[in-house]
């Protein structure tokens, strides 16, 4: 498609379908996995000990991605400087490539353009992993929720395990955030289906 | 040497080997920590210490990925090739008097030789990768390690002119003054040159996340990455260990048993190098490759030189002597740093004083209270004003008129009223998205009766989406505190503002505790 003294090139319209393609797909958030987060469950002895050094292990070593896509974002970096020190939990260990990673902290606004691009970092991600939305945008567009070109809540494109909710959350506020992901980590069992 | 000496030996060594490096992994997260004025983990067990435990726990079961159109078998075969080497120079690092697996009359070869093997299977990790980011990564990694390899051999030459033997154990005996005296600059040279060897800062750009994501091991998860990980810190030891052999007069020392002599130099040279690390930014490409061949390079080789000629002279190596190397070596680097600025102009004059101020201020940092503040256990006192992540409402003062839902930029305040026998209107049902809220007040301005607060509370998180919509029972001002935002009044009995805890900095006005801990 050549249009006169326009500079859209081919790999642009190929971007636009994906992301219509993507658009379309996704019109309804996905559930959040907290199916199994109430019921108790029967465990043995042996599967309990090896949960406990197992959930112990994943528990104190979450290693985030390292990307931000917003202002949230700045308060991400500010939890991870000196004053709020996240390596406390041993997550200092941001990782820049998704391969090594355990945990995805969406801070910021989430385009549609950007959407596939963020898809594609959680596939990248081995498992088991997790998802933090940080802040209105992540969790449901914010003030952009009717917006044409914000995705309205990163739960349309990736499961979203923990909720922050603020504009941007504090440091204080995603440290909480990222203690009940820790809480949760610890409830998981290896024969359960996440 | 008998069977039952090398079969102990060897399992010693390799326990030792991972016992140190996971100790690595843990001294240098915690010293970087004090680095920065910060803890480091402190969860996992007392002092953090279990946390190369959980990373190792982790990272075992965690999902391994071979990517769909690498060279399978070489992204196997790449992470023990990387191991090995660092494991098997081991053999030759004298531990304690007669603590040595294999006494080689050619150690120090032995060590390089080994040591680069190395660099062939960081490059098979690029290769079988299938990543352009892998392959520059592992492209550089090569040109790097080809590059420092040349000053590092040549800098153990001095080494081996004063002892006069290859053999580790014969080095260390030569040492009555350690070799770090005699050999000033060839150990700063060797110091530079192993620290591009195992690829740390300023010389870790085969990794730097800014330009290549995670250079050679990109596309490595789970045990593979693990291997790579271990290997870092092996390495690291590995260098330690030698640095003390050629340089710090391996296991001699006064009094202590000589194992512990031994271990206290390795820590100290692994410290020197996290201290380093801590400081420095890296280097370009091109200052890299520069640094290696117009520096290092010349300077190793009139190193050599310098010391043959000593050895010639004075083979005892008498007191004025280890000043006036001292001295050489001080003016060959001011000398050579005016020759060769390095690319786009950075001199040494320059940026060398920078360098040294650099390291005075960080490790000024190691005595300095932690600033951190310990967050579940310990809090900031929050502004007083603060526009917290909830809103409260007062059930009592409300009378329904809808000035907040009217005044809301997002529009998610949903508000039902019905009319009262007595009051005017009733609430029936007061909605809001917590989840999609500003937080910028404007609702709580627009209330004319104060039934609005903004709550000083800012742990909402949850684990459903649903949960973040507040109905009328979970917005109602018992369930938090209301802070002073728009509303004056309550201002005096809410506390201080805080900035730091353990600190003496407090309030945000009036720098009460300006001096040793205060802000700078």
């Amino acid at each position: 498609m050549e249009v006169e003294g326009s500079i859209i090139s081919g790999l642009d319209i190929e971007e636009g379908a994906e992301i219509e393609a993507l658009k379309a797909r996704s019109t309804e958030p996905i559930p959040d996995p907290d199916r199994w987060l109430d019921e108790e469950l029967r465990r043995n002895v042996l599967i309990s000990s090896l949960d406990a050094i197992i959930d112990w292990g994943r528990r104190f070593s979450v290693w985030p991605v390292n990307f931000g896509l917003a202002c949230c974002a700045f308060e991400m970096i500010a939890t991870a400087a000196s004053r709020f020190d996240i390596s406390r939990f041993g997550m200092e260990i941001f990782r820049a490539s998704p391969r090594q990673a355990d945990l995805m902290i969406v801070a910021g606004t989430l385009t549609w353009k950007m959407a596939p691009a963020l898809r594609r970092i959680y596939k990248q991600i081995p498992e088991p992993k997790w998802v933090v939305a940080m802040g209105s945008c992540a969790i449901s567009g914010g003030p952009f929720y009717d917006s044409y070109s914000v995705v309205p809540g990163v739960n349309r494109i990736v499961p979203v395990d923990v909720y922050v909710p603020g504009c941007p959350p504090r440091p204080e506020a995603l440290l909480h955030g990222l203690i009940m992901l820790r809480d949760k980590i610890n409830r998981e069992s290896i024969i359960r289906k996440r | 040497m008998d069977w039952a000496h090398l079969g102990i030996f060897v399992v010693v060594i390799i326990a030792f080997f991972l016992i140190m490096a996971m100790v690595f992994i843990w001294l240098e997260r915690r010293l970087i920590g004090r680095f920065q004025i910060r803890l480091g983990p402190n969860r996992a067990g007392p002092f953090g210490v279990l946390q190369p435990v959980a990373d190792a726990i982790k990272v075992l079961i965690k999902e391994d990925i071979v990517p769909a159109r690498g060279d399978r078998w070489v992204h196997f075969l790449a992470p023990i090739i990387v191991f090995t080497p660092i494991l098997m120079i081991f053999a030759v690092i004298p531990f304690g008097e007669r603590a040595i697996l294999a006494d080689l009359n050619i150690g120090i070869l032995y060590v390089v030789a080994i040591s680069s093997i190395g660099t062939i299977g960081v490059f098979m990790a690029g290769w079988g990768s299938n990543n352009k980011y892998s392959l520059i990564g592992a492209m550089r990694t090569v040109a790097q390690m080809v590059s420092y390899e040349i000053p590092l051999v040549l800098s153990t030459v001095g080494v081996v002119l004063i002892a006069g033997s290859l053999s580790m154990v014969s080095i260390v005996e030569g040492q009555s003054i350690p070799f770090i005296l005699l050999q000033p600059l060839g150990f700063l040279i060797y110091f530079l040159g192993a620290s591009a060897e195992m690829n740390r800062t300023p010389f870790d750009l085969l990794e730097a996340e800014s330009e290549i994501v995670a250079g050679f091991h990109t596309e490595y998860s789970g045990l593979k990455f693990a291997m790579f990980y271990l290997t870092e810190y092996g390495h690291a030891l590995a260098v330690s260990a030698i640095v003390t052999t050629l340089y710090l007069s391996g296991w001699m020392g006064p009094g202590l048993p000589a194992f512990l002599w031994f271990l206290i130099k390795v820590f100290f040279v692994f410290f020197l190098v996290v201290w380093v690390r801590s400081t420095l930014p890296r280097f370009r490409v091109d200052q890299l490759m520069g640094f290696a061949w117009k520096y290092l390079f010349p300077l190793a080789l009139v190193n050599i030189f310098v010391t043959a000629f000593e050895v010639l002279l004075w083979p005892d190596f008498p007191w004025p002597v280890i000043f006036a190397n001292i001295f050489i070596a001080g003016a060959l680097i001011v000398l050579w740093s005016r020759l060769f600025p390095l690319e786009g102009g950075v001199r040494f004059d320059r940026y060398g004083l920078g360098i040294a101020k650099g390291l005075a201020l960080t490790f000024r940092h190691l005595f300095r209270t932690p600033i951190t503040v310990q967050y579940p256990e310990e809090r900031l006192n929050t502004s007083k004003r603060i526009r917290g992540n909830e809103l409260l409402w007062d059930d009592e003062a409300c009378n329904g008129c809808g000035a907040c839902a009217r005044a809301c930029p997002v529009g998610i305040i949903n508000l039902e009223t019905r009319r009262g026998p007595e009051k005017g209107l009733l609430v029936e049902r007061l909605d809001i998205d917590m989840g999609c809220c500003l937080f910028c007040g404007l609702c709580v301005e627009a209330c004319p009766l104060g039934a609005l607060f903004m709550g000083r509370g800012y742990e909402r998180a949850t684990y459903r989406r649903g949960q973040l919509v507040m109905d009328k029972e979970r917005l109602a001002l018992a369930g938090g505190e209301p802070s002073a935002y728009a509303s004056p009044q309550i201002e005096a009995a809410l506390p201080e503002q805080t900035l730091l805890v353990k600190g003496e900095m407090r309030g945000s006005r009036g720098h009460k505790g300006e001096g040793r801990w205060g802000w700078r």
